[in-house]
């Protein structure tokens, strides 16, 4: 109890919420914008993809408090985080279908 | 709920990861060219705010504000409605362009992943309205907040997903597809001598 009570205590609040929201909404923005964009295709996947992991990172770390918890709560989602992409990249690679 | 939750990233890894590899597979019927990116882009913010409530309604809890709790619980359900009203109307517009999960391979796997994460909405606006509901006969109070926190990881998972579905599948994927008319356009111009 008293660590859900110190971790409440360094919840961050509603002015600092309100600005990642503004951030992420943003973020969505210029996703939106590079979609729309004439440049060579892989420097827009990256920003796509750049922005993309971004926005979850925020999310996860600030909406979702994984900042300020426990690493093993980390380590429970970011595992099966690394083995999916893991297994996204090499079923790509093994399709040929990862510049598509 | 962070060990639910690291199952069920393997749950919509997999679903994502089986659409991506069979993405421009599709021997017939529509496919990425038919994605709504500016409906969808309204919807993914709209997904977005409700994130932001979720925490407003978390913080107000927090700090003994039951009105403003209620208020921003109400706010998340509702922006999740809406969220699953653009998601029903996406539907209803790919099955009258002739895309159903039986159409082709996109049909099948966009419209399972699409489906599966809309069906986990659904799932947490029933928990948002029991948590709202409860607020009123004092089973959800300041002291007892992890309750909420725990249905706000869910709805923020929920979000990330979809975070993950819009860049990867929707934008990504519809910009290939783009590519792919472009370039078939060229390629058909420089053939008839029009390039």
């Amino acid at each position: 109890m008293a660590h859900i009570a110190e971790t409440h205590a360094n919840h961050p609040g509603p002015r600092l919420y309100i600005t990642i929201a503004v951030i992420l909404a943003l973020l969505t923005g210029i996703e939106v914008g590079a979609f729309f964009l004439e440049l060579s295709s892989w420097i827009v996947v990256w920003i796509l993809l750049l922005l993309t992991l971004t926005k979850f990172m925020v999310v996860v770390f600030f909406f979702m408090h994984l900042r300020m918890d426990d690493n093993r709560f980390a380590l429970l989602f970011f595992a099966p985080m690394v083995i999916m992409v893991a297994l996204v990249i090499a079923l790509l690679a093994l399709f040929q279908n990862i510049t598509r | 709920m962070w060990a639910f939750l690291g199952s069920d990233v393997l749950f919509f890894g997999t679903l994502i990861a089986t659409h991506l590899v069979y993405r421009g597979q599709s021997v017939s019927g529509p496919t990425e060219g038919i994605l709504d990116i500016p409906v969808t882009s309204l919807s993914t913010f709209v997904l977005l705010m409700s994130s932001l409530a979720m925490v407003l309604a978390l913080s107000g809890l927090q700090r003994g504000k039951m009105g403003e709790a209620r208020f921003w619980l109400a706010a998340t359900a509702l922006l999740g409605s809406v969220f699953v009203g653009f998601q029903m109307y996406e539907f209803a517009e790919f099955a009258n362009e002739g895309l159903t999960p039986r159409t082709n391979l996109f049909g099948s796997t966009f419209l399972i992943m699409t489906g599966f994460h809309g069906t986990h909405v659904v799932i947490g606006i029933f928990w948002l309205w029991s948590l709202f509901f409860s607020t009123f006969n004092g089973k959800i109070h300041q002291g007892n907040s992890l309750e909420v926190e725990i249905a706000g990881l869910y709805w923020h998972f929920v979000d990330i997903v979809w975070i993950v579905i819009f860049g990867v599948v929707y934008l990504v994927g519809a910009y290939g597809a783009e590519e792919h008319v472009h370039e078939a356009t060229h390629s058909a111009a420089a053939i008839f001598g029009l390039g």
